[in-house]
């Protein structure tokens, strides 16, 4: 795992989660859209590489998500997190959310964000102690 | 006005067709129908604590309201799947895949809010 890396995905996603409100706030919904599915996708390739995962494409972000999701035992919550932001990316392409669903759904994606970005470096696996 | 007995039983109609449209690649149709039950459960909820759906100018708004009195934010992120089809019955936008993976987790949802308005 590369701390610069981490650090720098992490501030990228929050700069993100920053710009979406910048444009929300100029109208801009699509642009809202997308900076919102780009905050969640950062955040989604860090929590992935502090499981140790190397991630690129957005299918295997996914299924990522869906890893974590089943690690933690979220039941299903943090995979419709993830799933509000992607959401979100078709939003930025197809733009058939009004402005009130977009301002509604979007608090979503940024508590999945802070989640992602909260998320602990799972425990390293203990030697098995009945081969000494 | 519906009461919170034929929201419930408007919302288990509703989805078990829209599987069984998405089953028979309606996809459109599975879209809206699951769309409906969504609805439907929610009213039945909001009904089943006395209040009336209709006060609320979005579903969403008493869903807010209610995800805070449970103490569950996870709630509204459910909101995302049946809010996704919506659209998608409209726009058609959604692969395959996804309106069959959406419309499994909207029926997850609509079992989780018909628990809630006490009918599990």
């Amino acid at each position: 795992m590369d701390a610069k890396q981490l650090t720098k995905l992490s501030d990228a996603a929050r700069e993100h989660l920053i710009e979406s409100l910048r444009e929300l706030g100029r109208d801009n919904d699509k642009g809202c859209s997308k900076q919102l599915w780009l905050a969640a996708r950062d955040a989604s390739i860090f929590a992935a590489q502090k499981q140790g995962w190397d991630v690129d494409t957005d299918d295997e972000i996914a299924a990522a998500i869906q890893r974590i999701d089943e690690a933690r035992g979220a039941a299903g919550n943090i995979q419709a997190q993830f799933d509000t932001a992607i959401m979100f990316k078709e939003n930025a392409t197809y733009g058939w959310m009004e402005k009130d669903d977009v301002i509604w759904f979007q608090p979503t994606v940024h508590r999945f964000v802070n989640r992602m970005l909260a998320l602990d470096t799972p425990p390293r696996s203990e030697p098995d102690a009945g081969r000494r | 006005m519906l009461v919170a007995d034929d929201h419930a039983a408007e919302a288990r109609l509703s989805i078990t067709r829209s599987v069984l449209d998405v089953r028979s690649g309606l996809y459109l149709q599975g879209s809206n129908q699951a769309w409906h039950a969504a609805e439907h459960a929610t009213n039945a909820v909001a009904a089943s604590r006395d209040r009336n759906p209709v006060q609320y100018v979005h579903k969403r708004d008493f869903l807010s309201e209610l995800a805070d009195e449970l103490g569950d934010n996870d709630l509204e992120a459910w909101f995302a799947y049946p809010w996704q089809l919506h659209g998608n019955a409209d726009q058609g936008f959604l692969t395959a895949e996804a309106v069959a993976t959406s419309v499994e987790k909207t029926r997850l949802l609509v079992n989780r809010l018909l628990a809630i308005a006490g009918y599990p």
